[in-house]
């Protein structure tokens, strides 16, 4: 870890003000309606929530692979004559979780190793990301503690930002990082060895309720297709296709391309797609190499705790608990996981 | 430029909430809203993809007005001068019953109130309706009459708590999903679950009885379990004794309902019968939950009452935890009720030949007003073909696919002298009309919905008007040539319409802010009413109300052997305009299909995914078989979204006598492979 500085409230406050100036948008959680946070642009109007408790309904994801986002204008479909549509916002991206950062290594690993991938990394380079660090578990259905993920960032944020008594605990994650620092060094002074115990303390509180899990052992079991079958049977019946895991999971990177066109005219875009759809991976003439619906929603769970364990040495989980909230038949990825390494076949 | 905009889902009658992500005026995504009471968090795979249609490059942009058959885009001006005068001069010639009106269920409330009002104070007749007659009518014509209101009775947060959820005819699942999660929570936090319906609906997987009857057949499989809870002394006495009347005739009608003697009539088992009504009886926290499968029929009232009488037998009705759940289909069909788009009552169902309360109107409106009952949808199509019923004004209703018998609404709506239809995009019915006026979808406006447990909530706008205009803003404009000034503002016509109807009368936008409120709200600052009768019936007592079994219009014969019914799936809503508008919605069922149990498949040699023809009398249809043993031997089943290969050719339009319903989920039909 490299030296940790402080920054106060106040201090924090007036960093927030000057990073706005230098960016397009201002992405921070806010108050919507009566009490649902939400990441959103708070650049102008200082909605930003400085701390808060939980985590945003939406992830960063939502910005850098929005649910539907223009990719070409299509100038004429006869003719081929396409021009890219470019998104070249400056983006900071303030409060973001520490569960929410790993999804963001994640992926950058899928969209910018091996093929790259241009609109996502148009945007994610042009983004800052700030960390916050949690002070206390959020949902009773999320599991960061378990799966590894939180409550603090160890990598792939600028600015990390861990919440104590008299301010704030601040961690260089990047160059940009260190940046910002240089450029707003009245801003910040020195933590002191008080701070450090306070963060031991706050860890300790933590791991006091958390046994990491053993997710290489969870991917092997998966792997050997040794997850009982009245487990999958149970999933299958409840899963109602709603897609609310896969747009919400800040990890979910599959999307499907279509063109609207008006005439010869119009757009190709992209939007969310992906496993519990039956057409997801049906092929022509109507075969589908795994008919049954609970194989589907299967392919979700195996794809965050299996294959990625294989393909990144980490399941791709990050354990925000946003798809068991917004689950319609009450599917627990957390239940899942403690079920399968508690009783195998 | 980002901004999120909270409003209520244009869809199904659950009415859940969400924020409409908008970037730079496009509306890019969905986000569930959890301070939301009604969805908490949830949403369906509809709901999710909500934002899709509305900026679709096929939504209507302009006016068209049709001429040689062919039509021309016009201007707003030319357009709205046209109506209005082919409007005025109708009905000079005419007289103001040769008009009707159609309102949207799709539509916000205050919309509805404006368009019966247009119907009544502007054009001077009651011929306004709307597609609740195509759906839940019996319900209100029903519930009213053995409570004393036509709702729901309670409230969907009841619903986890539950120890016994009576399904029938409903498919929570997929046609009302976030209702259905609440299933689901009950069924996880212990609920026995009884369905009964001629499909094994994916409820049906987890329920504790399962009851496969005929399409039909409900009230003899009503009335034996009622047979039987009163032969086995469950029926709650002190209920019975101190909340109802008429419970002796009640019996006389049940008294030779015995399980065994309906098993042919259902195709149930007897003890099936007896064990539901048992489980129904004896469960401490029970309610029904019913939907279209109930409605839908000649005999639609009497499976309301029937239902209502099983309720009150038990005493499951009138306290929390208790109730009688209609599942409204439409975003806001019980709004468009509850706003008076009826023929026979202005807004919160006060009727229209009460002189006390017409009296009321014309003063608040300047106006005087017609003092006959209006004629129903139904009614409204025979009287076009009869040639007295001379123009029509419909907006965001698809006649023509949605009416059962799509040949002979073809024949109705051809039979008009001037037909408007007010639509966001180009409907089967809208290309009947002498004149499109281009509407907004639920994005693009402010106003209100009410959902199926009676919750108002609001509708807030998005993005501007894709076409310039809201249709509250059209149907003033169109009053306002006619000669009629009307206000189009959304909060002041909620003002106007709560201060004229003693239901509603402590609504206003205001009060909705935060998670909107359940009627009835009968005074300023009255909190809402989560249940309804409790300790004492709208009408006073509850009535049982002796209903027999009637079978379907059509019964089954050599030609037609088999009862075709019908329904709405998960991926699709109604007649699929916005559905089929969204990428992941179409590919999960692109096309139409009929569902034949194996037995009968195996019989007529058809396979998986063959072209078969189905017929019925009224017309023939070719679709593809999907064979299930999810459905009963006998039966065959059809979604009705798909527009170019659509269903309703084959439904039968005969209808409930009381409230004007068609027969949609029971008509004799065949089979052919091709």
């Amino acid at each position: 870890m490299t030296q940790k500085l402080f920054i106060t409230r106040e201090n924090l406050k007036k960093l927030i003000q000057s990073l706005k100036k230098d960016c397009d948008e201002f992405i921070a959680p806010k108050i919507e309606h009566l009490d649902d946070i939400v990441f959103g642009d708070t650049r102008n109007n200082g909605e930003e929530l400085l701390d808060y408790e939980g985590n945003s309904i939406i992830s960063p994801r939502a910005f850098l692979l929005p649910q539907t986002e223009l990719l070409f204008e299509i100038r004429s479909a006869k003719n081929c004559d396409l021009i890219p549509i470019e998104d070249k916002k400056k983006r900071v991206f303030y409060g973001v979780r520490p569960c929410d950062i790993k999804a963001l290594v994640l992926m950058r690993k899928f969209f910018l190793d091996e093929f790259v991938d241009e609109p996502y990394q148009q945007k994610l380079e042009r983004s800052t990301f700030i960390a916050l660090a949690c002070g206390k578990r959020c949902l009773d259905k999320s599991f960061c503690h378990i799966i590894g993920s939180g409550p603090m960032a160890k990598e792939g944020f600028d600015l990390q930002l861990i919440p104590i008594r008299r301010g704030y605990l601040v961690e260089i994650g990047s160059k940009k990082g260190k940046s910002i620092i240089n450029k707003h060094k009245k801003l910040f002074s020195k933590a002191l060895a008080q701070d450090d115990r306070e963060i031991k303390k706050m860890l300790e509180n933590f791991a006091e309720e958390s046994k990491k899990m053993d997710f290489r052992g969870l991917a092997r079991i998966m792997r050997e297709d040794k997850v009982k079958t009245a487990i999958w049977d149970d999933i299958g019946l409840r899963c109602v296709v709603c897609s609310g895991c896969i747009t919400l999971c800040p990890t979910c990177s599959c999307f499907s391309i279509m063109d609207r066109l008006n005439g010869d005219k119009g757009v190709r875009l992209r939007y969310c797609d992906g496993c519990p759809y039956a057409g997801f991976t049906r092929m022509a003439g109507d075969n589908a190499p795994f008919p049954l619906h609970k194989d589907h929603i299967r392919r979700f769970f195996e794809h965050k705790l299996n294959v990625d364990v294989e393909r990144y040495g980490t399941p791709s989980c990050v354990g925000c608990g946003r798809c068991i909230q917004t689950c319609p038949g009450n599917i627990s990825i957390k239940e899942f996981i403690e079920r399968v390494i508690g009783v195998t076949e | 430029m980002t901004k999120r905009v909270l409003t209520t889902c244009p869809y199904c009658g659950v009415g859940c909430g969400f924020y409409l992500d908008v970037r730079d005026e496009r509306i890019v995504g969905v986000i569930p809203a959890k301070s939301n009471s009604v969805s908490k968090g949830y949403l369906c795979v509809k709901g999710w993809h909500a934002h899709e249609p509305v900026q679709h490059p096929d939504r209507l942009k302009k006016p068209l007005i049709k001429e040689d058959g062919k039509f021309k885009e016009a201007s707003w001006d030319l357009a709205l001068d046209y109506v209005a005068s082919r409007l005025k001069e109708i009905k000079e010639k005419y007289g103001p019953d040769a008009l009707a009106v159609c309102t949207s269920a799709r539509c916000t409330n205050e919309e509805n109130f404006m368009m019966m009002k247009f119907a009544r104070a502007v054009l001077g007749t009651n011929n306004v309706d709307h597609c609740a007659r195509t759906c839940h009518a019996a319900t209100v014509s029903g519930l009213n009459q053995s409570f004393g209101s036509g709702a729901s009775t309670n409230s969907y947060d009841e619903l986890p708590l539950m120890d016994c959820i009576l399904i029938i005819g409903s498919n929570p699942t997929e046609a009302h999903p976030i209702v259905g999660w609440r299933v689901r929570t009950a069924i996880d936090n212990g609920a026995k679950i009884i369905v009964c319906d001629p499909r094994k609906i994916l409820v049906a997987e987890s329920a504790h009885t399962y009851i496969q009857q005929y399409p039909g057949t409900d009230i003899a499989l009503l009335n034996a379990m009622i047979n039987f809870i009163i032969q086995e002394n469950l029926q709650d006495r002190e209920f019975i004794e101190t909340r109802t009347e008429d419970f002796q005739q009640l019996w006389e009608a049940v008294k030779d309902y015995t399980p065994e003697s309906v098993k042919d009539t259902t195709g149930v088992e007897p003890q099936l019968i007896k064990e539901a009504a048992k489980l129904y009886a004896t469960s401490r926290r029970a309610c029904i939950m019913y939907s279209l499968g109930m409605t839908e029929h000649t005999v639609g009232t009497d499976n309301v009452i029937a239902m209502a009488n099983l309720a009150m037998v038990t005493g499951h009705v009138g306290k929390e935890f208790s109730g009688v759940y209609p599942m409204r289909g439409q975003n806001n069909v019980q709004g468009a009720c509850d706003m008076g788009a009826l023929p026979n009552v202005y807004s919160g169902y006060q009727p229209v030949t009460d002189e006390g309360v017409r009296k009321k109107f014309e003063a608040a409106w300047g106006v005087s007003l017609p003092t006959a009952k209006g004629l129903t949808l139904t009614d409204m199509m025979y009287k076009a073909i009869a040639g007295t019923l001379k123009c029509f004004y419909i907006i965001g209703e698809d006649q023509v696919r949605t009416d059962p018998n799509t040949h002979w609404i073809e024949e109705a709506l051809d039979s008009l002298e001037f037909l408007v239809i007010q639509e966001i995009f180009l409907s089967e019915t809208a290309k009947k009309a002498d004149v499109v006026l281009p509407g907004a979808s639920f994005a693009e406006k402010e106003g209100t919905f009410t959902c199926a447990e009676r919750r108002f909530q609001r509708v807030r706008q998005a993005i501007e008007p894709i076409a310039g205009k809201t249709d509250g803003e059209i149907i003033a404009e169109l009053a306002r040539r006619i000669g009629y000034d009307m206000e189009s503002n959304p909060e002041k016509v909620c003002a106007e319409m709560a201060s004229l109807t003693p239901l509603f009368l402590g609504v206003s936008f205001e009060r909705l802010e935060g998670n909107g409120l359940q009627w009835p709200v009968p005074e300023k600052g009255h909190p809402g009413t989560p249940v309804v009768h409790l300790g004492k019936f709208s009408r006073g007592r509850g009535k049982f109300i002796p209903v027999k079994h009637r079978p379907p219009a059509e019964v089954s014969d050599k030609e037609y052997p088999f009862i075709l019914s019908t329904g709405r799936m998960l991926f699709h809503y109604n007649t699929g305009t916005m559905t089929t508008r969204v990428a992941n919605l179409l590919r999960e069922y692109p096309r139409n299909f009929v569902q034949i149990n194996p037995a009968d498949a195996e019989r007529l040699n058809i396979k998986r995914h063959q072209s078969v023809k189905v017929k019925t009398r009224r017309g023939e249809l070719v679709v593809l078989a999907e064979v299930t043993d999810k459905i009963k031997k006998g039966v065959l089943w059809m979604p009705f979204h798909f527009t170019n290969e659509p269903t309703n050719v084959l439904t039968n339009n005969a209808f409930d006598p009381v409230c004007r319903t068609g027969e949609y989920k029971a008509c004799s039909a065949g089979i052919e492979k091709l």
